[in-house]
């Protein structure tokens, strides 16, 4: 993969990330209160987002999740890839890093805690996983330096 | 790397294209007449050092390279495997919680039979209240034994299918007999958790004016309990729809009143059950006055109304009744 398709890819990633947050967002706060169940008690997206693991310090997950992609598309434009200060580089990885530990405490919650799942949920679960992928090759590629240069074999 | 070393030593000095060659004509410059110019054995083995060191610093780098991918790929590895074990657990140990409240023997029999028979004159004291079912044009009609049917969907797990159930078995209680009611509660971990009910998953139903079809469609925990039958399918597939039900599509408690009304969701707010029994529900609603009184039996009133509607006012003591009227009177 060259500099090119990784800068791309991430950046695709962190822009879908960041929608799928606006809408978990407004959803947070937009929903009224439906006096019903979804047909299966397992996919409740209403249920795992009203939960109490739905907040961590009266912030909700759907606000953190909007703020890691805001930074995350910062940290991913082709700007801050060709970055000469390492401290973007390693914001960026650590960044990811942080988003990927934060994805498994809310699978573990989804799963075992709340015992229910939001498909929402897991597909900024998985935007966060790849993006995750993406940062964390770059960063063994090109180290903590300016991605914008062609790979070398 | 031997035929980046063996290539200029097979080259002479001044006809190459290297930077030996370039570095002999520079020697002989008319400019410099004096400067001698380095053996040319001397100038091959930095340039041929130099591009060594190179190569050991490139092959450094790739293997820092290497191990740092395979650094990462561990760690993606790593996440990909917790999420799989958690993944792995969940689907192997499942949810195993039992219903919190659960009424046997002689507290059901107290328990179903104060709900079935609450008297006329304490319904009567209470005013319909609670959410209306929408009405249908052009449906299609549901009928058991030709009679006119009420559809519920629902499952055990569901706290508003919980609250749903209370003025249902009121309402169609006046209108005919339960037998084989049971109790359970709704999930320990959704919205308002442990809310004590009936289920309709062993009940049977009989009237001379209408008929209940119900399909509990998961148990507590959300494990599937019953199917429904083909024409149940069609009707939830197809009218349990926001255009049709105000609500989310697909969602439950699902109500089809043999295609004149529908309606999903619980239609009173099932907070006014928190924390009690079924004894204590059922001891709570043989008076008109009292939070769960008004909220269970104003809703059951609305209910009454709207099967009067399908039975075409009979039993006339019902659909006469200030309970039914009062009901039909906010239609």
């Amino acid at each position: 993969m060259n500099a090119a398709a990784v800068r791309a890819a991430s950046l695709v990633l962190a822009v879908l990330g960041l929608g799928l947050s606006v809408y978990l967002t407004i959803e947070h706060y937009s929903s009224g209160t439906t006096l019903a169940c979804p047909a299966t008690s397992t996919v409740n997206c209403a249920k795992v987002t009203t939960s109490p693991e739905s907040k961590i310090l009266g912030i909700p997950v759907a606000v953190l999740g909007l703020l890691f992609f805001i930074a995350m598309v910062g940290l991913t434009l082709p700007v801050s890839w060709r970055a000469r200060n390492a401290i973007v580089h390693q914001v960026r990885v650590a960044s990811a890093s942080a988003g990927i530990v934060f994805v498994l405490w809310l699978i573990y919650a989804e799963l075992f805690r709340i015992n229910a799942i939001c498909l929402w949920c897991t597909g900024v679960h998985i935007v966060t996983f790849l993006l995750f992928c993406v940062v964390a090759y770059a960063a063994a590629y090109w180290g903590f330096g300016p991605a914008d240069e062609p790979a070398q074999s | 790397m031997p035929q980046s070393r063996g290539r200029p030593s097979s080259k002479r000095p001044g006809k190459g294209s290297g930077g030996a060659g370039r570095n002999s004509r520079a020697g002989a410059s008319p400019d410099r007449p004096n400067a001698k110019p380095p053996p040319p054995d001397s100038r091959r083995g930095a340039a041929a050092a130099g591009k060594a060191r190179a190569a050991r610093e490139a092959a450094r780098q790739r293997a820092e390279r290497t191990q740092r991918l395979k650094i990462i790929g561990i760690a993606v590895a790593a996440v990909a495997v917790v999420v799989a074990v958690l993944v792995i657990v969940k689907v192997t140990t499942g949810n195993k919680g039992t219903p919190k409240h659960v009424a046997t023997g002689s507290t059901l029999s107290k328990v179903v039979n104060l709900t079935t028979t609450i008297p006329s004159a304490t319904l009567d004291g209470v005013p319909a209240s609670g959410d209306k079912p929408k009405p249908l044009r052009g449906a299609q009609p549901l009928t058991t034994d030709g009679k006119p049917a009420l559809l519920y969907a629902g499952a055990e797990f569901c706290p508003y299918c919980a609250a749903q159930r209370w003025p249902l078995v009121i309402a169609l209680s006046r209108f005919g007999t339960f037998t084989g009611l049971q109790t359970t509660s709704s999930s320990s971990t959704d919205a308002l958790p442990d809310t004590a009910t009936f289920t309709f998953l062993h009940a049977k139903y009989s009237s001379r004016y209408l008929a209940f079809q119900s399909v509990e469609l998961s148990d507590h925990n959300g494990k599937k309990l019953q199917s429904p039958t083909k024409q149940q399918g069609e009707l939830l597939s197809t009218y349990d729809l926001q255009k049709y039900t105000g609500g989310e599509n697909g969602s439950i408690p699902f109500l089809y009143y043999d295609g004149k009304f529908v309606s999903s969701g619980a239609t009173y707010d099932g907070n006014v059950l928190q924390g009690k029994s079924q004894l204590q529900i059922a001891t709570a609603i043989q008076k008109p006055d009292g939070k769960i009184s008004k909220a269970v039996l104003g809703a059951a009133n609305t209910l009454t109304a709207q099967l009067c509607t399908l039975t075409k006012g009979q039993p006339a003591r019902v659909c006469t009744s200030a309970a039914a009227t009062s009901g039909a009177g906010k239609q």
